[in-house]
C-alpha cells in the first residue's frame, strides 16, 4: 500500500491527538473551577490550624546559608515558679517553641531540659499525668536521636495540652499556648532571616491572617483575662507585628521590617519567661 | 415535667442524627498516610473534624509556606459517601497538583506558588439511594489531616 506524504501526516496527526486526549481529560478534570470565595457563607468557614514551629523551620533549612539555629537554644527555660495560670500558659507556649529550635539544633541537651521544664510546667498546670508519656518519648527519642520523632511528640505534647485545657473549661489557656508559641517561634526565625536576609526567607513572614487569627481570639476572652500586664502586652505587640506584616506592597518584608517585627516579638518573649 | 418530656422528645425527633465518629475516620486517615512517613512527611497531630448534612460544605481558611510539599486527607467513617477535597488560593482558584484515593480517604498534593493564606474546601454526600428508609436529616462526620515536608 503506497501512501503519500499528505496520508502519513495526518495519520501522524490523527496518532498523536488520540495519545494527546486523554491526557487533557485528565488534566481538564484535575482542575476545578474557581471558587467564589466572597460569596461563602461565614457559617462554613473553619479557624485555623496554627502551623508548628517546626513547619517554619524546616523551610529555613532548605534555603541557602545555613541557619545558627544551636545559638538560639536556651541554656535555662526560664527561672522561678509562677502560680497565675495564664503566665503559666504563655510560659508553657515558648517552651513548646524552644523544644522545636533544640531539635533544628539537633542539640540533645536543649531538648531534654525543654523535655524536662515542660514536664515541670504541665505540673503547675496540673497536667502532669497527660504530660508525662509526652515528656518521656521527647527524653527517649532525643537520646535516640531519632528528630522526627520528636518533633512529632512535641506537636503532641501540644494537642494533648490543648485538648485537657479546653476540656478543663480553659479555652483561653490553649489560646495562650498557642500564640506565645508562635511569638517564640517568629523571635528566632527573624533573627535568622535578619542575619542572611534573602526575600525568599521574609517570604516565611508573610502571615498577617495568622496574626489577625491570634488577635481576633484573644479579642474574644474574658475581660478579666485581658486585663492581664503580660495578655496586654501580647496583644500591643501583636497589633505591631500585624502592622508591619500588612504594610509590604510584596509578599517578602524588607531587612528592616524583619527586624522590627524580631524586636517586637523579642520585646513579648522577654516579658512571658521569668528571669 | 410531661411539658419538658414532650420538649425533650420533640427535640430528639427533629434534631439531626449523627452517624460513626470522626476519631473513626481521622484513624482511617492515618492508616492510609504511613507511606507518606517513610517518604519523609511530617504529619500534623491537629486535624479538623465536624459534621455535615449530605451535600453540606465548609471551607478551611490555612497558611501554607512556599517551599513546602502539602497533602491533605479528608475521609468520613460511612462508607460510601461521596468526599470531595480541593484547595483554593486566595483568589479561588483551584492549586490541587494531584489527588490520591485509597478506600475512604482522599488526598490533594499542593506545593503552593506563594506564601500565604489558603481555602480547603471539603464536601461530603451521601451515596445515592442511601436516603430512603432514613430521618430526613443525618449528619456525616468527617475528618480532614495534613502533612508537609
Amino acid at each position: 500500500m503506497d501512501l503519500s506524504w499528505r496520508d502519513l501526516v495526518n495519520r501522524g496527526l490523527r496518532a498523536v491527538w488520540l495519545v494527546a486526549l486523554p491526557v487533557q481529560l485528565q488534566a481538564q478534570q484535575a482542575v476545578a473551577p474557581p471558587l467564589d470565595l466572597q460569596s461563602f457563607p461565614a457559617s462554613m468557614i473553619e479557624e485555623v490550624i496554627v502551623p508548628d514551629p517546626g513547619e517554619l523551620f524546616s523551610l529555613m533549612d532548605k534555603l541557602p546559608g545555613q541557619p545558627n539555629w544551636d545559638s538560639w537554644v536556651r541554656s535555662d527555660f526560664g527561672k522561678g515558679t509562677l502560680t497565675d495560670r495564664t503566665r503559666l500558659a504563655l510560659w508553657f507556649g515558648t517552651l513548646i517553641a524552644d523544644g522545636f529550635i533544640a531539635v533544628q539544633a539537633e542539640n540533645v541537651e536543649g531538648v531534654t531540659k525543654a523535655g524536662r521544664r515542660i514536664l515541670e510546667l504541665a505540673e503547675s498546670l496540673s497536667l502532669r499525668d497527660a504530660v508525662l508519656p509526652h515528656s518521656r518519648a521527647i527524653i527517649e527519642a532525643c537520646e535516640a536521636k531519632d528528630w522526627p520523632r520528636v518533633r512529632r511528640e512535641l506537636d503532641r505534647t501540644h494537642k494533648t495540652v490543648r485538648e485537657q485545657m479546653e476540656m478543663m473549661r480553659d479555652e483561653d489557656l490553649a489560646q495562650y499556648v498557642s500564640v506565645a508559641g508562635w511569638l517564640r517561634g517568629t523571635e528566632v526565625l527573624t533573627s535568622l532571616i535578619v542575619e542572611s536576609y534573602s526575600q525568599d526567607k521574609a517570604e516565611i513572614l508573610n502571615q498577617p491572617d495568622l496574626a489577625d487569627h491570634f488577635l481576633e481570639q484573644l479579642s474574644g476572652l474574658d475581660a478579666e483575662g485581658k486585663a492581664g500586664e503580660p495578655v496586654q502586652a501580647v496583644i500591643s505587640g501583636l497589633r505591631k507585628v500585624r502592622q508591619v506584616m500588612g504594610s509590604s506592597s510584596t509578599a517578602s518584608l524588607s531587612s528592616e521590617s524583619v527586624e522590627q517585627i524580631h524586636g517586637i516579638c523579642a520585646g513579648i518573649v522577654n516579658q512571658i519567661v521569668p528571669k | 415535667m410531661a411539658r419538658v418530656g414532650a420538649i425533650v422528645s420533640a427535640f430528639v425527633m427533629w434534631a439531626p442524627l449523627a452517624e460513626g465518629t470522626d476519631d473513626e475516620a481521622h484513624a482511617a486517615i492515618m492508616e492510609a498516610v504511613a507511606g507518606h512517613v517513610e517518604d519523609g512527611f511530617t504529619i500534623r497531630e491537629e486535624y479538623w473534624k465536624g459534621e455535615l448534612e449530605s451535600g453540606g460544605k465548609k471551607l478551611i481558611r490555612h497558611q501554607l509556606f512556599r517551599g513546602n510539599e502539602y497533602w491533605f486527607w479528608v475521609a468520613s467513617s460511612i462508607p460510601g459517601c461521596d468526599v470531595k477535597l480541593e484547595v483554593y488560593d486566595a483568589n479561588g482558584a483551584s492549586v490541587t497538583l494531584e489527588r490520591s484515593e485509597k478506600g475512604r480517604v482522599r488526598g490533594v498534593r499542593v506545593t503552593p506558588a506563594q506564601t500565604s493564606s489558603f481555602y480547603i474546601l471539603v464536601q461530603i454526600s451521601r451515596a445515592p439511594g442511601e436516603q430512603s428508609g432514613k430521618p430526613a436529616v443525618q449528619l456525616i462526620d468527617w475528618a480532614l489531616v495534613y502533612g508537609y515536608r
